[in-house]
């Protein structure tokens, strides 16, 4: 990560808190870690932060641990969002937005 | 409304001891505790016996004379406030005899005051002249020369109340109103006989002195020596209203008493159940604010932030917020807009800004700004005893044998439970202090901590699971509490975990910088001493591990068995006055009121046949996302009430580049406050004298604020709200409060028995107050925890990313002082800033020896983040290596330096820890100066045209 945090992106801070979380889950032992990560994201991130982190994930699965990617894969997995105009966000820019660094 | 003091029933209430007793006083016979004085026992049975040094808020002290009694069978006049009742005790309190006596008491005391009644300040409010009166004084003969005290100086240094000695009695009262109510024992009475007098500190002045100007021995003066400033101002009251105080979570309720429409001053209401008639400078005396010049009052819009304010109609304002919000949703979708509730506001709006969003704006994008302070709480508590709160009651703390205080300052920031805390701690409860700072608890009159574990910022977690280390190894924990409430298996990963040999005091002492032996001793003491009460502030949640120290905090209770009863608990000490009803009204993005996630179907299906609309089963942003999706460009709108987001959040730079990347932020405040500066729609919002609702405080009680005086900015918060909303097409229909509060009642089951006329009939209400606790809940998790078992969580130490090295080699934590409250814009804006006029930084003496600083230096504080520049306060308080502000000044911007980093659950900014250099420096940075040139433009209104 950055030296100078005032300049951390989206992106940047996305993959940070979900490592973050994972450090502090880790003494569940993985497989427990795994399930808790996927249940916090899913519980707690917006929809377009779950888009953001599956994206990452897919486009550059280097950024995540095994355990974090093994996690957002299982929290992309879960329940859909159901669909109250949820995506919609991305109608104007489209995932570029998103992703910009 | 007519205007009548509190009884003074003369001495305090006897200790309960269960027993009763019978006596005769003035041929009645009356029936009341053991220990009950005879004063208290005639005032109580309707009767009332002429007294001056004796009052109920302190204990009686038996001087004046003039409350004396004849007992039958017993020689002498005994004085009735000194004297318990006992059984088959005859009194008479009228007699000839007696009433001689007291004139003659009286005629003493009146030869020595001065007889300007007419033109005094406490004329008709006065107790000398009702007594006078009472005692039936119509002569002095000893005339009136004898007054040495006479035409000496006022001291009229503090700015709320004068003291003037020539009007003194010498009855003392202040004096043990100070040391037994207030605790800060900043009174004496100098000298003897007719050279007597009151002294605060030595002879200082009372503002130079140790007064805190809590205000308790004002109201506990009998005369007008000690009297407000604005009672002499305006005159004496002639109507009272109980409200409840709107500064911090300890939530203190006052009669407001009024002359007209004028608030002449705030008397802390005797039979408040969260004060028990005890205020702090706040709430007593700081509320000039509501009628600053500085306050807004009608509602502005602009195009652009660059531009000046343009005053308008509130239907064109409410027009123009409804019409870009759902312009807005139009262009970028549904979830691009959302709002931020106010912990300052009520229940019922704050009820009301989360439904305009999820049932107007059709998203969870709703967040608080507890998400900036006690979000770990609502993450851990929830997680290990299954509900988002404090365990007791504030009367709890007089039952503690062992009070735990952990990363809280009460006496700053919480000053009314302070000082009940203190009273425990005099009776002879150890106190443990875990922070930092040398705070004042540690050390004070009367009171001294018995172990200060002063440890390095950010080590929290490795200290408490150390403390665990000690109970668990050394065979201190409550394994009958253990098999009974919590799950034990869960209970043995944990004390294996805690157990290891990394986790000892011995191991973690070069981590936390505190001697092992400290650290065993204070767990000895929690775990064995008796009823252990954990005590905890934003020292424990404003970090990176936030939500883990709440449940190892919650961990420790469990194991000690220090639950479910009253002196033990955990209790969060919440910042502002109403930030546990913020919480529990469904302020944060993924539950609804009463802490139900959004994705339970159950829960939201209730919602949605109430407001007749589906809701999102999504949870929302919190509030840094909102940010860093504004700056990414899907998040346009916000509607912010009651906050300044800009300069309580962290990372300033962040937090002003989220919000100029919006298209309409919407500000609902008081005053232009800093965030306003990136706004293009200003509503003026009413303070709590001029509205009615409820708070909820730090323990759970739900209070009525009473609308005192018309909103001078035509409508109540919550009918502003109501505006938008109907503007928007929701179609409300509130009238009243009243009416939102039933609605809270109806889809929220711990708040199902919370009604307004319950309110009025009892006074408060601890939540929950349902059918299975119609009469609300003092103590939780009595017979069980809320989720079940309560739960054992294994918390592992995982250490900050903010790193000190060497271009950032100190640790800087900050915090907050009496005077001030949060932001300050409201304390800013009062006589307050007597005591605070600027945000400090201390340090300690060997760092400011190594940067060749001195004491009131100008010095550069930089982190990652940013820098700022303020001034030096060079002090032992803070450790070596450690460096502390408050935040109350925009123009120092503390957070301007803390960063981004968060607790790894909620988000909660850790601004208890960021690495930091500091250096000499000549005066105000540039950034300083570039955003007061900015926020003085932004702050522009463009003088109002001919009328349209
Ligand atoms: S105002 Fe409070 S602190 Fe100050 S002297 Fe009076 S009782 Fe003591
Ligand atoms: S200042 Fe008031 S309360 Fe204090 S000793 Fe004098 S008369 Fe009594
Ligand atoms: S600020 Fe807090 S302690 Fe002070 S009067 Fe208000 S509620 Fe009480
Ligand atoms: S009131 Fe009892 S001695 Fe003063």
């Amino acid at each position: 990560m950055s030296d100078d945090t005032s300049v951390m992106s989206t992106r940047d801070r996305l993959v940070y808190m979900a490592h973050q979380i994972a450090r502090n889950l880790a003494t569940m032992g993985e497989e427990k870690a795994v399930a808790a990560l996927a249940e916090h994201l899913t519980r707690f991130w917006d929809p377009r932060m779950k888009a953001q982190i599956v994206a990452i994930a897919l486009n550059q699965p280097d950024r995540l641990s095994p355990s974090v990617a093994a996690a957002v894969a299982r929290m992309a997995q879960g329940k859909p969002a159901p669909d109250v105009d949820a995506t919609q966000f991305n109608a104007v820019d489209e995932t570029g937005h998103c992703d910009a660094g | 409304m007519s205007f009548s003091r509190e009884t003074d029933h003369g001495t305090p209430a006897a200790i309960a001891t269960g027993k009763s007793v019978t006596l005769t006083i003035d041929g009645q016979s009356v029936t009341l505790p053991e220990g009950t004085s005879i004063m208290r026992a005639a005032s109580l049975s309707g009767g009332s016996i002429p007294k001056l040094c004796a009052t109920d808020s302190v204990e009686s002290f038996g001087s004046c004379r003039l409350c004396l009694v004849e007992v039958e069978g017993r020689n002498g006049y005994p004085a009735s406030c000194t004297t318990p009742i006992a059984d088959g005790m005859v009194v008479r309190t009228q007699t000839e005899r007696l009433k001689k006596l007291r004139r003659g008491v009286m005629e003493l005391y009146i030869s020595d005051h001065p007889l300007d009644c007419l033109t005094c300040g406490a004329n008709g409010d006065c107790e000398l002249q009702d007594q006078a009166g009472a005692v039936g004084l119509r002569d002095v003969r000893y005339g009136y020369d004898g007054a040495t005290n006479m035409g000496q100086a006022k001291d009229q240094s503090n700015p709320y109340f004068d003291f003037d000695p020539s009007k003194c009695i010498v009855c003392s009262r202040c004096v043990r109103a100070c040391d037994e109510v207030q605790g800060t024992f900043a009174l004496t009475i100098e000298g003897m006989g007719f050279d007597s007098k009151v002294s605060a500190s030595q002879g200082e002045g009372f503002l130079g002195s140790e007064c805190v100007s809590c205000g308790a021995c004002v109201q506990a003066c009998p005369t007008a020596s000690l009297i407000e400033k604005k009672v002499v101002e305006v005159g004496t009251p002639d109507r009272a209203v109980v409200t409840t105080c709107a500064y911090c979570g300890v939530g203190c309720t006052f009669r407001a008493e009024m002359r007209g429409e004028e608030l002449v001053r705030m008397v802390p209401w005797k039979d408040g159940k969260a004060n028990r008639g005890h205020s702090c400078v706040k709430g007593r005396f700081a509320w000039g604010y509501a009628q600053h010049q500085d306050r807004i009052l009608n509602p502005m819009i602009r195009a652009s932030v660059d531009q000046p304010w343009r005053e308008v109609s509130w239907d064109e304002a409410i027009a123009h917020t409804a019409s870009e919000f759902r312009r807005i949703q139009a262009k970028y979708g549904t979830r691009s807009i959302g709002g931020i509730t106010s912990s300052r506001c009520t229940n019922e709006e704050t009820f009301l800004v989360q439904k305009l969003i999820r049932q107007g704006f059709g998203n969870n994008n709703v967040d608080t700004c507890a998400r900036v302070c006690h979000s770990p709480t609502g993450y851990g508590l929830s997680q290990t005893f299954g509900t988002s709160a404090g365990t007791q009651d504030f009367d709890s703390v007089m039952q503690a044998d062992v009070i735990l205080v952990i990363g809280a300052n009460p006496t700053d920031g919480h000053p009314v439970f302070a000082s009940r805390m203190k009273r425990r701690l005099r009776q002879g409860a150890k106190l443990i202090v875990m922070d930092p700072r040398r705070t004042d608890l540690v050390k004070s009159p009367h009171v001294e901590a018995e172990h200060h574990l002063p440890l390095r910022p950010g080590t929290n977690v490795a200290m408490l699971t150390a403390m665990a280390h000690v109970i668990v190894t050394e065979k201190l924990y409550d394994e009958a509490f253990i098999r009974e409430r919590c799950d034990w298996d869960e209970f043995a990963d944990w004390a294996e975990f805690v157990s290891q040999p990394a986790r000892s005091p011995e191991a973690i002492e070069p981590l936390t910088g505190v001697k092992a032996d400290e650290v065993r001793a204070a767990a000895r003491l929690y775990a064995t001493g008796g009823n252990g009460a954990i005590y905890y502030g934003l020292g424990v949640t404003e970090h990176s591990q936030g939500s883990s120290t709440v449940m190892a905090i919650a961990n420790l209770a469990m194991a000690t068995g220090n639950v479910g009863r009253e002196g033990v608990g955990v209790n969060p000490l919440r910042g502002q006055n109403n930030v546990q009803g913020a919480c529990d009204m469904g302020s944060f993005p993924h539950e609804f009121s009463g802490y139900r996630h959004v994705s339970d179907d159950a829960t939201r299906q209730l919602f949605e046949a109430a407001w007749g609309v589906a809701l999102d089963a999504e949870p929302g942003l919190r509030i840094p996302n909102m940010l860093d999706a504004a700056t990414d460009g899907t998040f346009k709108g916000l509607f912010v009430q009651g906050e300044d987001i800009l300069q309580s959040d962290p990372n300033t730079h962040h937090v002003a580049a989220g919000l100029a990347a919006m298209e309409c932020v919407v500000v609902q405040d008081l005053f232009l406050n800093e965030t306003a500066n990136y706004a293009h729609v200003f509503l003026p919002g009413s303070t709590f004298l001029e509205k009615d609702g409820t708070f909820t405080n730090a323990e759970r009680r739900i209070q009525r604020v009473r609308k005192v005086m018309a909103p001078l900015n035509g409508h109540a918060d919550w009918e502003i709200v109501q505006l938008v909303a109907n503007a928007m097409g929701l179609g409300w229909t509130y009238d009243h409060p009243a009416q939102i509060m039933d609605e809270i009642a109806a889809l929220t089951p711990t708040f199902a028995g919370v009604h307004y006329d319950r309110l009025e009939a009892e006074g408060s209400l601890q939540w929950p107050a349902n059918d299975a606790a119609p009469d609300g809940t003092p103590t939780m998790h009595i017979d069980g925890f809320v989720r079940g078992k309560g739960k054992f969580v294994v918390t592992d130490y995982v250490p900050t990313d903010e790193k000190t090295g060497p271009r950032f080699p100190l640790l800087l934590t900050t915090g907050r002082i009496l005077s001030h409250y949060n932001v300050g814009a409201q304390t800013r804006r009062t006589a307050n800033t007597a005591w605070h006029p600027e945000d400090r930084l201390e340090m300690h003496p060997s760092d400011a020896e190594n940067r060749g600083l001195n004491d009131g230096d100008w010095v550069t504080l930089r982190s990652r983040a940013g820098e700022t520049t303020l001034r030096a306060l060079v002090t032992e308080r803070v450790a070596p290596g450690v460096v502390y502000t408050t935040f109350h000044h925009p123009e120092t911007q503390a957070n301007v330096i803390t960063t981004d980093y968060s607790d790894w659950a909620t988000n909660c900014p850790e601004y208890k820890v960021t690495a930091v250099q500091v250096m000499a420096s000549n005066g105000p940075s540039d950034w300083q100066q570039g955003y007061a040139e900015q926020a003085r433009n932004s702050r522009r209104i463009a003088p109002l045209e001919a009328a349209e």
